[in-house]
């Protein structure tokens, strides 16, 4: 035993400095884990959208942008199965929603017998061009899981990058957070979610997926989230870590909507506006429409595009109609050969 | 050997806490400041998988800092007598304690967990059993 040096005692007060000091880094930043009130809220528009109208309403909506990075909506009302059957095509896309809805239901009955259930993931990636009704199949998908008792609400947070991802330092984790708190019970959809391992200027991205592939741990009960985009992008993403390849399993690929198509999914938008079509224009458009999809390139719009064909052809029959005092009920509806024509030039402007 | 036992049990502390817990921790402000939390990141996601106990992630990284504070403490002073040794090596382990049973009776803010007074008390309890 020797005597207490004074070098001994200055060691091991730095050393007390340092275990007190890493007591502090340990401590929270935030009330995070008692309260889950965000530092930031999420800008949240809350948008009711009618069963009846969900593939209409898919081009009806704007899509996420970066002025409204978080759009959610309550979940849809009717019978879903039957909404999903009424959708323009995507045959594969329905055979796979009610796959998926017939395991989850033999699951539930199974777990209500008492019998074991082997792991299933709800987690879904969808993939497949813009406009091909990926955002209208995760509404009705959020309402099976919610009529299957998978999910509480059976609401859907739509997002992309942008609603993930700060700006700067410290900001990613809380936003990320705040928005899954606000998707709890309901469906995440992350819309071009391969952008967040996009490296753009900073790793930002990384962090939110970390945080994300927690999240979905920790609230693996009441947590579904879907992520979309293109299909080779969304690959890639999905491969790009071990994390996201566990859990995202169930891929659903929305192929691009063919000519015929496209003319069904514009007649059911004018029926819905009470506009008809001369049969000039109607045989116009059928060609326009399959010249559209026999040129189109890998950001042609589908649904969009009818959309926004349509819009035109109902600006251009309102200038048509200007120039005429007192236009009948059929002129109000009719759309006609001249109408299709401009609009489609208008497009493709 | 005392020395880096310590220092690995310290370390060990630390990766739990860099893989496994909320990233609403101080210590990531300080990584972000660093720059090294993208790798962090990186790291964390290829842990997403793993579920470790409540105990494991929440309460035994005090316990190890406990048990390396002790160890690297004790390679300084193990020349000393017993009383100094011990008194040494009681300063984290007993602040560890005392802000537990604070938290139980509500004066620091947190939760009180009887695993996390085990995790801080266990190292020392065995280091004056054995010296």
């Amino acid at each position: 035993m020797s005597k207490l040096t004074n070098s001994q005692v200055v060691l091991g007060a730095i050393i007390i400095g340092f275990f007190i000091a890493s007591a502090i880094f340990t401590a929270s930043v935030d009330t995070d884990d008692v309260d889950n009130t965000p530092e930031e809220p999420v800008q949240i528009d809350t948008t009711t959208v009618q069963a009846t109208q969900a593939q209409m309403s898919q081009s009806d909506k704007p899509a996420v942008s970066p002025q409204q990075p978080v759009v959610k909506t309550e979940a849809i009302e009717g019978d879903p199965m039957e909404e999903l059957n009424s959708l323009i095509g995507l045959e594969e896309v329905k055979a796979e929603v009610r796959s998926l809805a017939n395991i989850v239901k033999v699951q539930k009955e199974r777990e209500a017998q008492g019998l074991k259930n082997t792991p299933i993931t709800y987690h879904c990636v969808f993939s497949g061009s813009p406009g091909t009704g990926k955002t209208t199949v995760a509404r009705i998908l959020a309402r099976i899981y919610k009529d299957l008792g998978v999910l509480k609400s059976g609401h859907l947070v739509e997002t992309d990058r942008s609603g993930l991802v700060g700006e700067y330092v410290g900001q990613t984790a809380p936003k990320t957070n705040a928005l899954i708190d606000s998707a709890l019970g309901g469906v995440l959809f992350i819309d071009e979610a391969y952008a967040l391992t996009e490296n753009k200027g900073n790793d930002y991205g990384g962090e939110a997926i970390a945080t994300l592939l927690k999240r979905m741990e920790d609230n693996r009960d009441n947590l579904v989230v879907i992520v979309a985009g293109y299909k080779d992008e969304m690959k890639r993403f999905v491969d790009s870590n071990p994390g996201l390849r566990s859990r995202f399993t169930r891929f659903i690929d929305f192929p691009d909507y063919t000519g015929e198509e496209l003319y069904k999914i514009y007649l059911m938008r004018s029926n819905k506006y009470g506009y008809k079509l001369d049969a000039d224009a109607d045989a116009l458009l059928q060609e326009q429409l399959n010249k559209a999809v026999e040129h189109k390139n890998r950001y042609f719009g589908n649904g969009r595009y009818v959309r926004n064909l349509f819009e035109s052809c109902v600006t251009h029959q309102a200038t048509r109609l200007s120039a005429i005092s007192n236009p009948s009920v059929e002129q109000l509806q009719q759309l006609t050969k001249e109408d299709v024509e401009k609009a489609y030039e208008s497009v493709l402007q | 050997m005392k020395l880096i036992s310590g220092v690995a049990s310290l370390l060990a502390g630390a990766v739990i806490y860099l893989l496994f817990r909320s990233k609403n921790l101080l210590g990531f402000e300080l990584l972000n400041r660093i720059g090294v939390e993208p790798w962090a990141d990186r790291m964390r996601s290829y842990t997403a998988d793993v579920r470790l106990p409540d105990v494991v992630v929440n309460s035994l990284p005090g316990g190890l800092w406990a048990l390396g504070y002790i160890l690297v403490i004790d390679s300084i002073f193990g020349n000393q007598s017993r009383s100094t040794r011990i008194v040494w090596a009681s300063v984290i382990p007993l602040l560890g304690v005392c802000s537990e049973v604070m938290q139980g009776v509500g004066l620091l803010p947190g939760v009180f967990d009887l695993w996390d007074l085990f995790c801080y008390a266990l190292p020392f309890i065995i280091f004056v059993t054995r010296i």
